[in-house]
């Protein structure tokens, strides 16, 4: 198989990700409405709106469902999160560069 | 960095849509046309590598988080256009199926992290390294710096996209509607971090990964010169 080393160095960071999930915070400009309420004051009107529509994703905060307990069935959780989002991705480039260079010869 | 919905108005979603449809069109076919086959599965791993390093979050000065991109570092390896298709694949799964970056703001991510960030950086990076070679200190500090540039673009891009939306979208009383800081906020939020940690931690990883390559992968780096330029040095071959 081509680029085997690559592989093999997504799997460990796979594996090392609980660790930068422990960072306590979150980034500038990504709080939830809660936390805008509590940072502004008050929660706009088109924001609240908007994060109301947006559809619930399967993987919030990249938990796992079931493993979201406290402890170390968090971190099994953030692993499984992490190996079907890298395997998501990597199907969706190998999917769509398939799609691309159908018909070329390089 | 992943703006999220509700943060910028449905107006300016639909305005990032459309910007960024050209810059896909014009990504898929640089793939098509100047990446090789074998070319594919790297930028896959790139992608997924890409995925996996936005979830180490590392503390930023002024108490918020943040993380590396690798945006910089998919274009030296295969080029400024394909690493948009790289970044916006990744973008859309982190939105999609983990609640990371908003649905309709997507293009506007993708603008910033996965255009911005990596055609800036990619063109620093080629600016300082001249001619010099794979595995030379001078293509590594290239990378760094074309990296620490990039992700700072990137982060200033979010800052007006942000800190613009109050000047636009308001209640006629003033209340902002959507992000209800002006840039006078956003700016200083945004970069005060990025220019420091952020960028650093950048630097630091788009350097050690190019300085590894590098030594033991030099083959990896012809793929990125050949997709980049208008003419693409060897075409499809």
């Amino acid at each position: 198989m081509r680029y085997t080393r690559g592989w093999i160095a997504l799997i460990v960071l796979a594996i090392l990700t609980p660790i930068g999930i422990l960072v306590i915070g979150s980034a500038w400009g990504e709080w939830d409405l809660n936390s805008v309420t509590e940072i502004v004051g008050f929660a706009p009107d088109g924001m609240r709106n908007a994060q109301k529509k947006r559809p619930s994703a399967p993987f919030p905060e990249y938990e796992f469902p079931g493993l979201a307990a406290e402890g170390w069935r968090t971190g099994v959780g953030t692993i499984l999160s992490a190996l079907v989002g890298a395997g998501l991705t990597t199907a969706a480039v190998l999917g769509i560069g398939r799609l691309v260079k159908h018909g070329t010869h390089s | 960095m992943h703006i999220p919905d509700g943060y910028i108005s449905p107006h300016t979603s639909g305005i990032f849509y459309l910007l960024t449809a050209p810059l896909w069109w014009q990504s898929l076919r640089a793939v098509r046309t100047r990446l090789g086959q074998a070319h594919i599965p790297l930028l896959a791993i790139l992608a997924a590598f890409s995925f996996l390093i936005m979830m180490f979050n590392i503390p930023l000065p002024g108490g918020t988080t943040g993380h590396a991109a690798g945006g910089v570092l998919i274009a030296i390896l295969v080029g400024p256009w394909p690493a948009l298709l790289a970044i916006t694949l990744t973008l859309a799964i982190q939105a999609l199926f983990f609640g990371d970056g908003g649905i309709l703001a997507l293009g506007a991510n993708v603008f910033n992290m996965g255009f911005v960030m990596p055609l800036v950086g990619y063109l620093v990076f080629r600016a300082v390294a001249g001619s010099s070679e794979p595995g030379s200190r001078r293509f590594t500090a290239a990378a760094a710096i074309g990296a620490y540039i990039g992700l700072n673009a990137a982060a200033l891009a979010v800052a007006l996209e942000l800190g613009l939306q109050p000047l636009f979208h308001h209640l006629p009383d003033g209340t902002p509607l959507y992000c209800p800081f002006n840039v006078s906020v956003t700016v200083p939020a945004m970069m005060i971090p990025h220019l420091t940690a952020g960028g650093a931690v950048e630097a630091v990883i788009t350097g050690g990964v190019v300085a590894f390559l590098g030594r033991y992968h030099h083959e990896l780096f012809s793929a990125g010169a050949r997709s980049a330029g208008p003419d693409g040095g060897g075409g499809g071959a």
